[in-house]
């Protein structure tokens, strides 16, 4: 089923970080820690060898999905992470994922094969968080055994790693800053986890 | 009090700022610069500790990391540091200090008499052959042992600092910063790549900055700077100074210890006091030096007896001679450094004492020269003095070393520096697995061939010459980076004469009546334990290593291993080679479990897993029960209540009109494709053909071998579309499985598995009243019973909120489950309980839960279930499918004789004649109470509680045939010797016919 009725209403809508917006302080902070809210996430399965599905996707997204391992691509407002050779995560406006799975469903429809694909949204699941700052990096040597030296990580690139003892999608954006994915019964730990290692640096959340 | 033995001038110490600090109660003066051992050498103090075993009185032997005598106490209460080696311990004002044993004091040591008295009753092999028998007493013995021996000491408060660790990935990591580390790390530093080098002083340099050689003209010191500051000023290079890399594992990752604040004062002021640093390099460079050895002579442990290179490295770095007349003992030139090093610094040079006949080198003529008197052929065969060393006799030695060939005589003095040689610190390339190799000509063992993208350069290679550690550096750096490099460095003569292999200096006396001459400070471990060891049969270097201690401890046998395995040779008439040497293992020096732990302690242990509703537990008073990493409600208490009183409330509440649980945790898994039903009928017992659109199923899932693995409901969505849940704990174990066989053995079946355990919020409400609860939040749906039936599914609206409704039930009772996406999640359990205040709804915790289903007899897999347990042992058959058209996990277990035999454990219901009492979890289970022991044990009991709307205790268990006893009574033998007797009956307590949850 889809879920495309979204009260905006605050106290309907809590998001995974929404209890720790509080928690502001040190202006001149080393990590800036933004929660990109309530935006739609559809984990997305299909064949890319299957030129109808990518097609028809690629009507939906206005773009090509990513299949070059550990990609991403972003075009107006649409983001698509590579997650593996069948699967992508889709991050799409507030409140738009219900529409876009429909549509997603309607164009492989159409192009009237029998398509294997899913459509899952997981807009609820999990939450979208940047992270910048001079301390950026520090803090992901600390947070992961990833090697986010630029060399390594470089904008667009996704990486599916454990942040602490979580788990994350993360991905370098153009300005250096990182996006993560944090699924949001982990967020709690997640957030007292990066409380604790940006101290040193001071931690804002914008 | 004076610094006696503090020079005017010179050394790295800073005199503008001098330091206060106490030792063992006394105050004492250093300066900015020294370590803890360098101040307590300049104020004179001789004795720093007691020994080990004998109580013997010790004193400091070298200035690093091998140092196996001055291990401290360090600060006081909860900031107590136990066993830093003086050496390593920078000083600073306020520093306090103190021996780690010795009582009443080290100066004045009661157990050196028990030591001296029964000393000759304590060989090596003591504590095995005494304290062993008899094996009761052992408790009692080893309190004895634990005050009369042992160091420092831990406080027990809690630790006031923190620790912190961080990953860090570079092309070329380079371990240790004097000569040969800071020109590979300049050579790999200049080709761009990222370089990371590492070292445990203070300031880089290593031998550098106590040496009186130049380097291409510059004076050593002064280029070390130079080459620091280079690095130093490169992007892409990381300098870490007062880091110890401590373990190397495979594939080049490399553990190092920063200590960041203890240099500052005993508690960190802010940030972390040590961080560890976990390094993952495509290559290592390996220039951690030479250790010099001291040389095995009758109480050579007396203080004032020292590695003759650490009274060098005192005198030129720290501005520190450590006595006014020296005896130097050597087997090579570097003996000779020494001498005139101290002849410099404006102290007696007795005599060099040298065992070689005929030593000619460049050194040995500079000594000549200087008029210093040299004793060639010789040996201090044994030092004299209780507290501190008075003399030495000296007597001549034949040309290998191994007879007296004269009468010996006494030399006064109270300093005797001992050059034995050098051992290279094979230790980091022993740890990944490389075993060393005896090196006859530098007498000493090197690293052996290793797996990794290691290299190697300078001391460690046993090449000792500085040029050609600095030229070996910039060779390593450059093949570390893929380039070329002939850069040859200039240190003027370097010319040495060869040195002679000693290790043991014979005595008048034979070994095992000489006065005890120490292989192993730390451990007091004698030439003569060693010997003993190998004539009581040890044979084996580790064998003897255990039986003795050898190498244990703190140092790990940095200074004394190679000491006693000559003497194990000897011992055994073999080489030095054939004998053999023991594995280094991490940690090169100790590591503080603080630091290995890292932040990953109190809340941040282990992730604690939330659901939306979360805030709302914690406000209503919950009390949590963990479930795999969630925080579940346990259960509700409210003012007064015993938890009994709790869970019965709350049973009560669900049977009589309503309560709510909060299900989010259960996992949740969407299956989507053409093939979904087909796939399900795989790993279900039951058949799912035939499931249509908006209704529910039950199943089991069994491994291989056809034991339950995991259950729980799966709904159909629409015709190729599934919702499965799974257990709270199971989900991540559940999806593997599925993709498993998914992956490896049905590609071609069309399906898509996707964890929506988060998306999904789970509000499950329960009672005769549920239905009424969601009328008045859910006008979109017939929620009749005749149009919503028991296991139906239906898509409406719940206060507004497009969510996915459940009518299925794990209480027995009339239930909904209302589905919502998270985000939304803690205001539908709020608008549900605002809906069922008039019904007086109950939130209720999974303990209640689990009552509720006990009475009922639904199985929990994994409380009722071990992973030993058949559908048909826990009497669901029923939810067996033998007509599908593909087999199932599991099935083909069922034909096998032991699956298939009829007096297997059977889950049934238990309840206790007694209808007050509760059967503890875990009961053993017995037809006969009276049978003698060992009983025949018939099961046990897996689930229990008391039932407050029964009125009585209810049990499950499994019981051997146990469907075939229904009405017999077994017993329980109680711990206490209570025995409980319960009769065994259908699983299903309440509502047999299941009229409720049809309701």
């Amino acid at each position: 089923m889809t879920n495309s009725t979204h009260n905006a209403a605050t106290d309907v809508m809590e998001s995974p970080l929404h209890h720790h917006v509080a928690h502001t302080n040190a202006v001149d902070a080393g990590v800036v820690m933004t929660e990109d809210k309530f935006r739609g996430h559809l984990n997305l399965r299909g064949n890319p060898q299957d030129a109808d599905f990518m097609a028809a996707v690629a009507s939906v997204l206005g773009m090509a999905l990513p299949t070059e391992p550990n990609t991403s691509v972003r075009v107006n407002g649409f983001v698509a992470y590579w997650l593996c050779p069948n699967e992508w995560l889709l991050i799409v406006a507030s409140g738009a994922q219900g529409q876009v799975e429909a549509d997603l469903r309607q164009a492989v429809a159409d192009k009237g094969g029998n398509q294997h694909i899913a459509v899952t949204d997981v807009s609820s699941g999990q939450t979208l968080v940047n992270l910048s700052g001079s301390g950026l990096a520090q803090l992901l040597q600390k947070s992961t055994v990833y090697d986010c030296h630029e060399s390594n990580f470089p904008a667009g690139k996704v990486v599916q790693t454990t942040f602490a003892k979580t788990g994350t999608t993360m991905c370098k954006l153009e300005d250096g800053s990182v996006d993560l994915v944090i699924r949001r019964s982990f967020s709690d730990y997640f957030f007292l986890w990066l409380a604790d290692a940006s101290e040193e640096y001071g931690l804002r959340i914008a | 009090m004076s610094q006696v033995n503090r020079l005017a001038t010179g050394g790295r110490i800073d005199r503008s700022k001098p330091m206060s600090f106490s030792f063992n109660g006394k105050t004492f003066q250093g300066f900015d610069g020294d370590t803890l051992a360098s101040a307590l050498l300049a104020n004179g103090v001789g004795i720093v500790g007691r020994s080990f075993k004998y109580s013997r009185a010790r004193g400091i032997l070298g200035h690093g990391a091998e140092e196996p005598n001055a291990l401290m106490q360090l600060h006081t209460g909860n900031a107590a540091v136990p066993n830093p080696r003086a050496t390593q311990v920078e000083l600073f004002d306020g520093l306090v200090s103190g021996s780690t044993n010795g009582w009443p004091s080290a100066e004045f040591d009661l157990m050196e008499w028990v030591g001296k008295i029964g000393g000759k009753f304590m060989p090596v092999g003591f504590y095995y052959k005494t304290f062993m028998a008899p094996q009761k007493m052992w408790m009692t013995y080893e309190k004895f042992i634990r005050k009369a021996a042992g160091f420092g000491k831990l406080s027990l408060e809690p630790d006031p600092d923190t620790y912190d660790k961080i990953n860090a990935h570079c092309d070329v990591m380079v371990v240790g910063a004097g000569p040969a580390g800071l020109t590979a790390a300049l050579e790999a530093g200049r080709s761009g790549k990222r370089v990371i080098i590492v070292d445990e002083q203070n300031e880089f340099g290593g031998t550098l900055l106590a040496n009186n050689q130049t380097v291409d003209g510059v004076d050593a010191a002064t280029w070390a700077e130079q080459a620091t500051a280079q690095l130093e000023a490169m992007s892409n290079v990381l300098v870490m100074p007062r880091t110890t890399a401590f373990g190397y594992y495979d594939h080049n990752f490399v553990c190092a210890l920063e200590s960041r604040t203890d240099h500052i004062g005993p508690v960190s002021a802010s940030g972390s006091r040590q961080r560890l640093h976990r390094i993952r390099a495509h290559q290592v460079i390996l220039a951690t030096g030479a250790i010099e050895r001291p040389l095995v002579f009758g109480n050579n442990d007396l203080p004032g007896i020292m590695l003759a290179n650490s009274v060098s490295t005192y005198i030129n770095r720290y501005a520190v001679v450590p006595g006014n007349r020296c005896v130097i003992m050597t087997t090579n030139d570097s003996g000779y450094q020494t001498a005139l090093d101290i002849q410099a610094a404006g102290r007696t040079v007795v005599a060099v004492v040298d065992s070689r006949h005929a030593p000619d080198g460049r050194l040995v003529q500079q000594a000549k020269a200087a008029g210093i008197e040299i004793m060639t052929g010789h040996g201090v065969i044994e030092a004299q003095g209780s507290k501190r060393v008075t003399g030495a006799i000296v007597a001549p030695l034949d040309a290998a070393g191994d007879t007296l060939t004269g009468p010996g005589k006494t030399l006064s003095c109270d300093l005797v520096a001992v050059a034995g040689g050098w051992s290279p610190v094979v230790h980091l390339s022993c740890h990944t697995g490389s075993r060393p190799v005896w090196q006859e000509d530098i007498a000493g063992f090197v690293p052996g061939p290793s797996i990794q993208n290691q290299h190697l350069a300078g001391a460690v290679t046993g090449d000792y010459k500085l040029s050609q550690a600095l030229n070996a550096g910039v060779q390593a750096g450059a093949a570390a980076v893929g380039v070329e490099s002939s850069h040859v460095f200039d240190c003027g003569d370097e010319s040495e004469g060869a040195a002679q292999a000693l290790y043991l200096i014979p005595h008048t006396k034979p070994i095992s009546r000489a006065p005890k001459q120490f292989v192993d400070f730390q451990n007091d471990v004698t030439a003569a334990g060693i010997e003993l060891a190998a004539r009581e049969g040890f044979q084996s270097i580790e064998h003897v290593k255990r039986y003795t201690a050898m190498g244990f401890g703190t140092d790990q046998g940095k200074t004394g291993n190679v000491n006693g395995m000559a003497i194990v040779a000897k011992a055994l008439n073999k080489s030095i080679a054939q004998t053999g040497t023991t594995i280094f293992r991490p940690a090169y020096t100790p590591v503080t479990f603080g630091a290995l732990g890292g932040r990953d302690v109190g809340v941040l242990l282990d992730p604690a897993r939330h659901t939306a509703m979360h805030p709302w537990h914690l406000a209503n008073g919950a009390e949590f029960e963990n479930v795999g990493q969630w925080k579940r409600p346990w259960y509700f208490p409210q003012q007064g209540e015993t938890m009994q009183q709790t869970l019965n409330r709350e049973c009560l509440a669900v049977r009589n009109s309503v309560g709510i649980l909060d299900a989010s945790t259960l996992g949740k898994i969407d299956i989507q494709g053409k093939d979904a039903r087909e796939f399900l009928n795989r790993v279900y017992t039951n058949a799912w053909s035939k499931l249509a659109p908006g209704k529910c199923r039950y199943g089991l899932m069994l491994k291989e071998d056809g034991m339950i693995f995991d259950d729980g409901v799966t709904a159909c969505l629409s015709d190729q579309h599934f919702l499965m849940t799974t257990t709270s704990g199971g989900a991540a174990a559940v999806l593997g499985w599925l993709e498993l066989w998914h992956q490896t053995e049905w590609p071609e079946l069309e399906v898509y598995f996707t964890s929506v355990t988060d998306q999904w919020a789970t509000c499950s409400f329960a009672g005769p009243n549920s239905r009424k609860v969601l009328e008045k939040l859910c006008t979109d749906v017939d929620l009749s019973a005749e149009a919503m039936k028991f296991m139906d599914y239906r898509e409406g609206t719940v206060a507004g909120i497009k969510a996915r409704i459940f009518r299925i039930s794990f209480t027995g009772e009339l239930s909904f489950e209302v589905n919502v996406p998270a985000d939304q999640g803690h205001y539908m359990w709020k608008k549900l309980m605002e809906a069922g205040e008039e019904f007086g709804i109950t939130p209720y915790g999974t303990e209640s839960m689990h009552v509720l289903r006990a009475e009922k007899g639904f199985i929990i897999a994994g409380q009722d279930t071990d992973g030993s347990m058949t559908p048909q042992d826990c009497l669901m058959g029923w939810a067996v499918s033998k007509t599908k058209s593909f087999s199932f996990l599991g099935e083909r277990s069922f034909t096998r004789p032991d699956t298939a035999r009829a007096d297997r454990k059977q889950l049934v219901g238990l309840k206790p004649i007694d209808p007050t009492v509760v059967i503890p979890e875990g009961s053993q289970i017995v037809m006969d109470p009276n049978q003698p022991i060992p009983m025949d044990m018939m099961g046990h009991v897996t689930s229990s509680y008391w039932s407050e709307c029964l009125g009585h205790g209810i049990a499950m268990g499994t019981v051997k045939s146990g469907s075939d006893r229904m009405g017999q009574t077994v017993y329980c033998p109680q711990a206490d010797g209570r025995v409980l007797a319960a009769q065994i009956c259908s699983p299903v307590f309440y509502d047999p016919k299941g009229d409720h949850h049809n309701d």
